[in-house]
């Protein structure tokens, strides 16, 4: 048995609740708000 | 016994290996949980389902536990990606039923998986834990060992054995991989995108901090269970590319139908007259026509290929047969795998794994080696008298259109190569014994000790 990630990091574990409430996208997209806003005013065809 | 470096870090049991078993001894706290696991039918579960090992209790104190040794371990890297999905959708299973019965994994390495034949099994009595956890404890490793590498391997057609490492793919760099229009694949945003900036946001919490999110987050067992079971669907629906030079060699290459039956029975007549059946390894096995002839004779068959397209049509093949004696992976042995981890003991090299194999057959792949890999043939000898006593060999020579080809295009610059070389080379370290069939002018060789 490999030992390393016996206790998942903290950010693991955070992203298991948000995923766990439907909130992964939201929650990104809320984390991100300011960049993705940036991007799509300057360049809208960075992302697909 | 033997103790196995593999088994070091866990402090609740450790294993060791004797007379072709495995013995795994538990400390007290292991030993608690194995057995509530086994007094609630966990374990009888797993093992009527075939999901694990048979295993037998044979001390209770301390609790000692052995069954059979997989005679041929392979490692992560040396699977395809498919291998890859189904250790990972057996340790999600393994993990479901063990968490509706009120247990979880404490852990979610891929190492946990053995393939024996073209089958995974879990090995890994000593993960099970007792109790449901307030989250699901495996989940960042489930990522880095299978999700991420498949991923990877699935969206950007890159094969995830040349980035593996004992730790899988960690989440950094799978980010990083996973840029762009890729962030809006199934399964990306969540688990790589959101928890590589999570992970890296929380890296230098306090330890106070640590703890009250450790003591403050939980979800309920039903939701637990979901994210396990989303993830078994995000490794279903990926695809891997069969883009291959060589998975199509069997039904396309430069032989004919009578020169692969004479090969076969070639290999069959060096088969019965090997006088010990236990292991046979094949080199260049492509889809499996040669190891096929092998298994028939042999208890077990490596089948060694470096093309992984090659290799997944070969163990479909076996798993469609129900063939459970020949083990395929990928690798090259112009630079086997080589030990890994603790003391470079942890994994061990892949020469070391094959050593102590009865015979091996290397059909037309020497010049491949000698010739592609510029290998000099003594050396080619020195590494075959390492894994076995017997060898069969297709000596393939410079007449050989294909053979010359792979000479063009090392302009010529290769080690002295051709049959009365092979011939020296190998009659150094063994009986060299030209058979009196030729294969298309291809001279068959066995070489005994």
């Amino acid at each position: 048995m490999i030992f390393g990630y016996i206790d998942a990091g903290t950010g693991s574990l955070i992203i298991q609740v948000l995923v766990a409430g439907f909130a992964g996208v939201a929650a990104f997209v809320k984390f991100r708000w300011g960049s993705i806003k940036g991007r799509f005013s300057k360049e809208p065809k960075a992302e697909e | 016994m033997i103790p196995r470096y593999a088994s070091y870090r866990d402090p609740r049991s450790s294993v060791a290996a004797a007379d072709s078993r495995v013995i795994r001894t538990f400390d007290e706290e292991g030993a608690k949980a194995f057995l509530a696991a086994r007094s609630a039918g966990l374990l009888d579960d797993f093992q009527s389902r075939g999901l694990i090992p048979k295993y037998e209790v044979v001390s209770e104190s301390p609790l000692r536990v052995t069954s059979d040794l997989v005679p041929f371990v392979s490692y992560p890297e040396e699977w395809t990606p498919e291998m890859l999905r189904d250790a990972g959708l057996l340790t999600l299973e393994i993990s479901r039923i063990a968490w509706a019965t009120g247990f979880h994994l404490r852990d979610a390495t891929a190492y946990n998986i053995v393939f024996d034949g073209p089958r995974p099994l879990f090995v890994d009595l000593g993960s099970v834990g007792a109790g449901l956890t307030p989250l699901w404890t495996a989940y960042g490793q489930f990522c880095d060992h299978f999700l991420s590498p498949l991923l990877i391997d699935s969206h950007l057609d890159v094969p995830f054995n040349g980035l593996w490492n004992l730790e899988g793919i960690s989440v950094d760099v799978a980010a990083r991989l996973l840029r762009g229009s890729n962030r809006w694949r199934k399964g990306v945003l969540t688990n790589v995108t959101l928890r590589a900036r999570l992970e890296s946001k929380h890296s230098g919490d306090a330890l106070e901090a640590r703890h009250s999110t450790r003591r403050e987050l939980s979800l309920s067992p039903l939701a637990v269970d979901g994210l396990m079971q989303k993830m078994e669907r995000t490794l279903k629906a990926l695809s891997f590319s069969d883009q291959s030079t060589w998975a199509g060699y069997e039904g396309d290459n430069s032989y004919d139908d009578a020169a692969e039956t004479a090969r076969d029975f070639a290999i069959q007549a060096f088969a019965e007259k090997t006088p010990h059946n236990g292991v046979a390894v094949d080199i260049g096995a492509n889809a499996g026509r040669h190891s096929a002839v092998l298994a028939r004779s042999f208890d077990k068959v490596v089948a060694v290929d470096l093309d992984r397209v090659a290799v997944e049509i070969h163990r479909q093949r076996l798993v469609a047969g129900d063939v459970r004696n020949v083990f395929p992976i990928v690798a090259n042995m112009a630079r086997p795998t080589p030990g890994q981890g603790f003391m470079n003991l942890e994994r061990m090299d892949l020469l070391s794994r094959l050593k102590g194999a009865n015979a091996t057959t290397w059909m037309a792949v020497i010049h491949h080696l000698a010739i592609a890999n510029g290998i000099p043939l003594a050396a080619l000898a020195r590494m075959a008298v390492e894994i076995s006593p017997r060898h069969l060999i297709e000596f393939v020579d410079l007449t050989d259109p294909m053979a010359q080809l792979l000479s063009a295009t090392k302009g010529g610059e290769h080690h002295d190569y051709s049959q009365p070389a092979f011939e020296a080379a190998f009659g150094e370290l063994f009986r060299l014994t030209r058979l009196d069939d030729t294969i298309q002018g291809r001279f068959l060789y066995e070489a005994q000790v």
